[in-house]
């Protein structure tokens, strides 16, 4: 039998929303902070298959939903970046992991700067992330102009990869990138140009419009995870 | 003969159409510039060309405008490598 998902909520000031876990409940276990708007959807066979990865390398994982994703009450549009950073924080407190992995747009959430040990996969500015899911509307719809794009970051909420996007988000992501810490590892795939201290074969599946497992990437992960927190 | 740059940026095309697509390695090592893209293999549909844009831009250390994309650019193997080596390698 494949290990079950446990599910609780938690707190983050001004709502309350999930966090699943998976693997061992006592040892050593991390909280994930996952990718952001379409990007998450693209990966979320990849967080599954990575935390089954770590369970049966012993390590516990935490996954947060964040507010206006998922299950969550809050609606998206109203959501705020401080509302992110604070689900992100909160989430952390509540699962007592000590260690954290962020993947893509969630290394733009990391506790790192507050000194958390973190392991970032694929960190990407956040220019790139709204800039990728503006231009994937305007390859498919005409009418989104350069004054709708525009628009994205000024009126709003705008829908961008089927996330209904308020400008003030749209805003802090377009301005966020990772930001430093000491006890920050960072990991990419083979082939990323970016600067890493290490690098693990595979594709960029947040990329893919019909998204994919790739177990040999999500063992990969789990391999270099487990290795960081040994 | 090409230059190593251009080899380099043929590679790393070939190697996104792989990746992001999820074609087949040995299928897209026989592209040729004459091979079509766009309209003719499915997995390129408007909902993938946006990631495809993007993942070469990042690999190749380039950056497109909106203006400078044009349709026809992915109507070929060959314009795309056009394409990429021009914003590449000048």
């Amino acid at each position: 039998m494949p290990p079950a998902p446990r599910f609780r909520r938690y707190d983050w000031g001004k709502g309350q929303d999930w966090l699943t876990s998976l693997g061992p409940e006592d040892g050593r276990s991390i909280l994930i902070v996952p990718p952001l708007f379409e990007e998450l959807n693209r990966t979320r066979k990849l967080l599954s298959d990575l935390m089954r990865a770590l369970a049966g390398r012993g390590i516990g994982a935490h996954l947060p939903e964040l507010p206006g994703t998922g299950e969550s009450e809050t609606i998206l549009a109203d959501a705020n970046w401080d509302d992110w950073k604070a689900a992100v924080a909160a989430a952390s407190n509540v699962c007592d992991a000590g260690a954290v992995v962020a993947v893509r747009g969630g290394c733009l959430l990391d506790t790192a700067h507050q000194g958390e040990k973190t392991l970032r996969f694929a960190p990407v500015e956040g220019k790139r992330l709204i800039r990728d899911l503006v231009r994937s509307r305007s390859v498919t719809d005409k009418a989104f102009d350069a004054e709708a794009q525009k628009a994205v970051f000024v009126t709003g909420p705008t829908m961008l990869g089927g996330y209904p996007i308020g400008a003030e988000l749209a805003c802090a992501v377009r301005d966020a990138e990772p930001r430093s810490g000491s006890s920050v590892t960072v990991v990419r795939l083979e082939g990323d140009r970016g600067e890493a201290d290490s690098h693990i074969a595979g594709a960029p599946l947040w990329r893919r419009a019909e998204p994919t497992g790739d177990p040999a990437l999500s063992g990969a992960l789990a391999d270099n995870i487990a290795a960081w927190l040994s | 003969m090409a230059s190593e740059g251009a080899i380099e940026v043929e590679e790393t095309l070939r190697a996104v159409l792989v990746d992001v697509l999820g074609l087949d390695a040995g299928d897209v090592a026989e592209f040729d510039e004459n091979t079509e893209l766009f309209g003719a293999i499915p997995e390129l549909d408007s909902m993938a060309v946006a990631g495809l844009l993007t993942e070469i831009e990042d690999r190749l250390g380039i950056w497109i405008e909106d203006d400078e994309f044009e349709a026809e650019m992915l109507e070929s193997f060959g314009n795309l490598l056009a394409f990429a080596r021009e914003k590449a390698l000048h």
